[in-house]
């Protein structure tokens, strides 16, 4: 679905991005993480085709985006961190310019308009100009924009910026309906705790090269949480886990303890029989749902001691 | 209908305009008439505000098209689209000027009414005239737009407003004096009226005009081309310019002496505009060096900055000139060169061309095209003139030799500094690309 192979981009006297790979599957959601000046909004700018790096090749749909970057953008619909909208027009005109910009057929941008309006809420605002429109509604607006056109990939950069908590998880509710539409979405983000409601991959930059990438969920990545309880005081548990080489971030999280431990089954039935023989009387042991934040940091740390 | 006229349309042609635009040029002239019961100075003031709507507001709006775009910050859901460059282009133009378009057709009713299209053939000529310089200030405005959007409003608001004031200069005194007769030109060898033969000059150049907007376009949006339009261009300036007789009593040169002196001129002037326009920094010429590497010549087209483009073509052209042996001479611009000379200028190009190079790359994004003019005026005018007041004449003949009096010397000096120049651009080159090659910066 996208292919990015030995991508590198330069700003004058500066790389912003050296030598990046990775292929994203179809129908997947991928959170692109990264510290501040990693490279997420150049990559998302390369792979839209905006900007031209300075080598490496980047495919959508098996399309070249960087020789044909106007074919390309059949394929894929792109939502800047800022909205893009043209405050005196109607949602329905702004709809239909998109539309028709994008080779939409005069004949069939009607219905197409009212369709996408309607599968984003919209459809009782076609004819309020988009400029009063809330934020919220202003998003909806844009990611209409950007998938009019029926592309099969959606990037999208920082989309919930200054959005309310109550705009957050419906924006989230509505990247897992797209999804299930079959649609492709990249989405950077620096709320992590938004991108783990909706995220299946993880695809994290740090200085320009990809750190990690990876399908999320407990036990996908090379760590995961687990969570574990005694009968005991949790002090001793922790001082003991805290000895442990291969067991990371233990913290203690109400009545349980919580560790960064080796995915891997024979690792953690190592760990569980080790507890055991230290006599703790353990009554909970299980991986924890990915916590998207601590796997971001594990990784990003595991980078920086590469 | 083009999607990018019929968003202009619904921005500016609102049904409020579409009543207060006529109103208020109505009134005016009805105003102007009371006063002047003449009528002539009703007829010259429809035609006066024609020129104004046009030129000067059509340019503005053509170049608050794109700009207003970049501050609004939608041009990115533009650069999305898949609309190509010309619709994307004339769509611009037509949507964004049809006010000023509309308010100039409400002025032509009132040159009509008021008797203007009584001078028959003249009139219709200076309307032709006036409504193709107004294209080419539009679609200039929009391309120095295009051309410097990402360098900050004030610069293309300063470009645009040069061109304006540049063609308002060009155009008025034809279109205050409307009339048939005038001194004739003489273009080739043959006679032409002055009238007719401006119309077709700004008919030409509106066309070119519109082509460059285009091909700006198609670079804001990341579509490759290559530079045929750029080699046409510069060659139809060459052409348009060789058509003009000498001035003075020269011995009469041949055509192809011409051509290629009026050819090493314009694309000199080119080369310097290209670089200011679209300045390579060592992104760009990285660029340049892996298609050259890759043997791609495809890509090689494409990447190579018009710049370089031109200059090759101007020491090339020069270096023609010089072979012929003749003394062309160019007679619109009142300029003798010979041969040689045109060589030496080109060497002198050559040096300023790689000096801004390596200024740019030296420098911070957006401020070498400011450095570069402080330098040249610098190199070129002010050194030369003072040096010599301070017993450094010497110094001032080596900085500046002369290339009408001694070309040959002017040749070897320019060509010395021009490859001291090359050095210091291939050395900085070089440097900034081993570091570039090194881990990237965060």
């Amino acid at each position: 679905m996208i292919e990015v192979a030995d991508l590198s981009y330069e700003y004058p006297g500066r790389r912003a991005l050296s030598e990046v790979g990775f292929r994203i599957a179809a129908g997947s959601i991928t959170a692109l993480v990264g510290p501040n000046g990693a490279g997420k909004t150049t990559l998302l700018r390369c792979l839209a085709g905006m900007d031209r790096p300075l080598t490496g090749r980047i495919a959508v749909n098996g399309v070249d985006v960087i020789d044909h970057p106007r074919q390309s953008h059949a394929h894929i619909g792109y939502l800047s961190d800022a909205f893009g909208l043209y405050p005196r027009l109607s949602v329905r005109q702004s709809l239909t310019y998109v539309a028709r910009a994008n080779g939409i057929a005069p004949a069939d941008t009607p219905a197409r308009v009212t369709t996408t309006a309607a599968e984003l809420g919209l459809g009782e605002r076609l004819d309020q100009p988009t400029g009063e429109l809330s934020r919220g509604l202003k998003q909806r607006v844009a990611i209409a924009q950007a998938i009019i056109h029926g592309p099969t990939v959606v990037l999208l950069d920082e989309p919930a910026s200054g959005l309310d908590p109550e705009a957050r998880i419906a924006l989230g509710e509505l990247f897992v309906a797209l999804r299930e539409r079959g649609l492709t979405l990249v989405v950077s983000s620096h709320i992590l705790a938004e991108l783990e409601s909706y995220s299946t991959h993880m695809l994290i930059l740090r200085d320009g090269r990809v750190v990690e990438h990876r399908a999320l969920g407990a036990g996908a990545g090379p760590t995961l949480c687990l969570e574990i309880e005694t009968s005991g005081e949790p002090a001793a548990l922790l001082a003991w886990l805290r000895a442990r080489p291969q067991v990371e971030d233990v913290r203690v999280a109400g009545t349980r303890v919580q560790c960064m431990a080796p995915a891997v089954t024979d690792a953690r039935a190592a760990l569980l029989k080790d507890l055991i023989e230290a006599g703790f009387a353990v009554s909970h042991f299980a991986p924890r749902a990915e916590d998207l934040q601590r796997s971001y940091l594990a990784s990003l740390d595991r980078g920086a001691r590469v | 209908m083009n999607p990018e006229l019929l968003r202009n349309l619904w921005l500016e042609a609102t049904p409020q305009r579409l009543v207060l635009v006529p109103a208020v040029l109505f009134s005016a002239a009805a105003l102007v008439d009371v006063l002047d019961p003449t009528g002539l100075a009703v007829a010259k003031m429809a035609l006066f505000g024609f020129v104004l709507l046009t030129l000067v507001w059509g340019a503005r709006q053509a170049a608050n098209s794109v700009l207003d775009e970049a501050r609004d910050r939608t041009w990115d859901v533009q650069r999305m689209c898949a609309l190509p460059a010309w619709p994307m282009t004339w769509g611009k133009l037509a949507g964004s000027t049809v006010l000023a378009w509309y308010g100039g057709a409400c002025c032509l009713l009132v040159y009509a009414g008021s008797g203007g299209f009584a001078q028959g053939r003249a009139a219709w000529l200076t309307l032709a005239f006036a409504g193709c310089v107004a294209i080419i200030a539009q679609a200039g405005a929009l391309l120095a737009a295009l051309v410097g959007m990402h360098r900050g409003r004030g610069v293309q608001a300063r470009l645009g407003n040069l061109l304006v004031v540049g063609l308002l200069v060009w155009v008025m005194p034809k279109v205050t004096s409307v009339s048939a007769t005038g001194e004739a030109v003489r273009w080739f060898g043959h006679r032409f009226s002055q009238l007719p033969f401006a119309a077709a000059s700004a008919a030409a150049f509106a066309a070119w005009s519109l082509l460059g907007a285009s091909r700006a376009m198609a670079t804001e949006l990341q579509i490759l081309h290559r530079p045929y339009a750029w080699l046409g261009f510069l060659v139809f300036g060459a052409l348009f310019l060789a058509g003009f007789p000498a001035t003075s009593a020269a011995p009469s040169p041949t055509l192809a002496a011409e051509l290629f002196s009026a050819l090493a001129l314009v694309a000199g002037v080119a080369a310097y505009a290209a670089l200011f326009a679209y300045p390579s920094d060592a992104l760009k010429l990285r660029r340049v060096a892996q298609a050259w590497r890759r043997g791609d010549t495809g890509r090689l087209l494409e990447e190579l900055p018009l710049w370089m483009i031109a200059a090759a073509l101007a020491t090339l052209a020069a270096l023609a000139a010089a072979l012929l042996g003749a003394t062309p001479t160019l007679g619109m611009l009142h300029i003798e060169q010979s041969g040689p000379s045109l060589v030496a200028l080109a060497g002198m190009m050559l040096r300023d061309l790689f000096l801004l190079t390596w200024l740019v790359m030296v420098s911070r994004p957006g401020q070498a095209e400011g450095l570069g003019a402080v330098y040249l005026v610098l190199l070129d005018v002010l050194l030369p003139a003072l040096l010599p007041h301070v017993g450094l004449g010497a110094v001032a003949a080596l900085l500046r030799p002369n290339a009408l009096s001694a070309p040959f010397t002017a040749i070897a000096l320019y060509g010395l500094q021009a490859l001291a120049a090359a050095g210091l651009c291939w050395h900085t080159y070089g440097r900034i690309h081993a570091r570039l090659s090194g881990t990237p910066a965060g």
